[in-house]
């Protein structure tokens, strides 16, 4: 009596069948909650480049924009927008279309920011500290770029105030290249703290931190 | 996507496969009927327990054996002391009566005690059982009554750890619990390739016919059932008979036990690799090729997540003194961190997958421990399997892997 039998083709089949199936499906699944993640960050963009360019606007009407929760409204959600940024950045790619997009619009998203925290400072004498941060993504400079990133992280952390503005040199827009020329920036990573003080590939939040707050 | 990733969800698909194969197979089993021993029909069964240093034990598993409910006149034990150095055969032998026989012997090992046991078993079934394993009443009645098929030269109980409670327990204690469903899969299109060494019953007349264990193997009860197969032969899954034995408490001790298993595995493989062919049906061709693909891969996996950590240890090292060790400043659980994560996990596909896996996981235990009757240590011991299995499983391979390579000798203990 033959105990070996291959009977069982069907089922094979239908393994095959719905494993594809299945595996089609997460990934179609996995790819929509990217899409909704990409949807959510340019709808936030906007949300966010709205408020800066109307205060900007009533701040150049009046002094309301002083009041401390202006600035904060304003600030939330938009320096994280950077990390998701990076996030659709290593799953897509650097040179995809939706990421290269992203990445320019929030460049002037982030320099409005800046010029806005700067009229704040001077109009209303505030100190709010700035970090201008120069990164690269090529292969000799990501693990020194990534390092400083995560120092970075960790002081905007520690202290919401400081605000961190990160640029990407290798970005092919004109307003970094702008930056670039503006701030004399021939090597990455690169600081420029509160448009006074140029660090270059700092070690630790220690030296960050001493030009910060002076 | 890199060449690693290639490899993740490859291995992923071929899991899919084979999960979704496993499950189809079990529900075409589970609707079919086997031939089956009536109460009346049961055969003559000899209960053969080979011990060596086993005076803590081996009482309670004598007693288990006892306890049985098979039918009066036809089941006998007999104990094997295989040279002791304790009290092992001074209690065996109190215990001695018409039923139970007790022998002594020069240490030889396993295989070489369960011979000279086979040469006087007079019963048509014979069930090798380890010195430290316990049985319910009920299991040596149902898993003989697989014996009605002449084909039938092997049967399994559900071997499940006794009373898990280091966390090295707990995580075998998931894996044997697995092992009741995929057995029951298995034995739907005769692909099991082990019998349990702990507790396993056989027709006597496969020895008188083809030569007893093979002394000096490893793994004997393995070479055992893949000598089955490879003759063409039939091993049944008998689920509704539990037995418990006692698994490694230890790092140490589990690494041994295993390093035997997978050494064993690898030469008692190669010595009946005939059996991977289509001559023998769906082991030949899905489920040993499946069964050994998931081994490369999860060295495969253990090397890449080895040289991965190593690295994020470096990083993470470097970026600690970077901010001056000030940890707690570094936690991020704020609204858009926690939705971050929640997104990263749910557009990553390899995370949905674990879930499905997950999922999968709880529907066989869920089997299983009903088919036990307990479901005692699952929570502690899913969480504890999730986190630790896929690497040590690999580790383990790994190390046999390379005592098979330089040759190098494999103890026992």
């Amino acid at each position: 009596m033959k105990t070996h039998k291959l009977n069982n083709w069907g089922l094979y089949l239908i393994s095959i069948i719905l494993a594809t199936i299945i595996f089609i499906l997460i990934f179609m699944f996995a790819r929509s909650i990217s899409n909704f993640q990409e949807e959510d960050l340019l709808r936030s963009q906007f949300e966010n480049s709205y408020k800066i360019f109307k205060d900007k606007y009533l701040f150049s009407q009046n002094n309301m924009v002083c009041q401390e929760d202006v600035l904060d409204e304003m600030s939330q959600n938009l320096f994280f927008h950077g990390s998701i940024i990076s996030d659709l950045e290593e799953r897509l790619g650097k040179n995809d279309e939706k990421v290269l997009f992203q990445k320019k619009f929030y460049t002037l998203v982030l320099l409005e920011h800046l010029e806005f925290v700067k009229l704040v400072n001077t109009k209303c004498e505030y100190a709010i500290p700035t970090i201008l941060f120069f990164y690269s993504n090529s292969e000799s400079s990501v693990d020194s770029s990534e390092s400083v990133g995560k120092i970075l992280d960790y002081i905007s952390q520690k202290d919401p105030k400081v605000k961190v503005y990160s640029f990407d040199i290798d970005l092919d827009d004109i307003l970094v290249k702008n930056l670039l020329s503006k701030y004399n920036i021939k090597e990455v990573p690169t600081l420029i703290i509160n448009e006074e003080t140029t660090l270059i590939n700092p070690k630790n939040s220690e030296e960050i931190e001493r030009y910060l707050y002076e | 996507m890199d060449f690693g990733d290639i490899v993740i969800y490859l291995s992923i698909y071929i899991g899919l496969v084979a999960t979704i194969f496993y499950l189809l197979v079990f529900i075409k089993g589970s609707r079919s009927k086997k031939e089956l021993y009536t109460d009346k029909e049961l055969p003559s069964v000899s209960i053969i327990i080979p011990a060596y240093n086993e005076e803590k034990t081996i009482a309670n598993t004598i007693k288990s054996v006892s306890e049985s409910n098979y039918p009066f006149g036809k089941l006998e034990i007999i104990v094997i002391d295989d040279g002791s150095k304790d009290g092992t055969f001074k209690i065996a032998k109190k215990l001695e009566n018409k039923n139970i026989r007790v022998f002594s012997k020069k240490n030889g090992g396993k295989a070489a005690a369960i011979n000279f046991a086979l040469k006087k078993a007079n019963g048509e079934i014979v069930f090798t059982m380890d010195a430290d394993t316990i049985i319910e009443k009920h299991s040596i009645r149902e898993m003989c009554r697989y014996f009605k098929n002449k084909n039938v030269m092997a049967v399994t109980p559900s071997i499940v750890l006794h009373n898990p409670k280091t966390i090295w327990e707990k995580i075998q204690h998931l894996e044997y619990l697995l092992g009741i469903f995929l057995r029951k899969s298995f034995s739907t299109i005769n692909a099991i390739h082990v019998t349990p060494g702990a507790f396993s019953a056989y027709r006597k007349s496969f020895f008188d016919k083809y030569g007893g264990y093979q002394v000096g193997n490893i793994t004997e009860d393995l070479e055992v059932s893949l000598r089955i197969q490879s003759l063409g032969y039939i091993i049944e899954s008998c689920p509704e008979a539990p037995a418990y034995t006692i698994g490694p408490n230890s790092f140490r001790s589990l690494l041994i036990q295993r390093r035997r298993w997978y050494t064993g595995l690898i030469s008692n493989t190669w010595r009946y690799r005939k059996i991977f062919s289509p001559k023998y049906g769906d082991m030949g061709i899905f489920v040993l090729p499946v069964a050994w693909t998931s081994i490369f891969f999860a060295i495969y996996m253990v090397i890449k997540t080895i040289f991965k950590t190593i690295d994020k240890v470096i990083v993470d090292l470097n970026y600690w003194a970077s901010i001056n060790y000030d940890i707690y400043s570094d936690i991020d659980l704020s609204f858009l961190a926690l939705k971050k994560a929640f997104i990263y996990l749910f557009s990553n596909p390899i995370s949905i997958f674990l879930m499905l896996f997950v999922v999968l996981l709880i529907f066989y235990l869920y089997y299983a421990s009903r088919k036990i009757g307990q479901k005692r240590y699952l929570g502690s011991s899913l969480v504890l399997f999730f986190l630790f299995f896929a690497f040590l499983f690999g580790f383990w391979w790994i190390v046999a892997y390379i005592y098979s390579i330089f040759n190098k000798k494999v103890n026992w203990r």
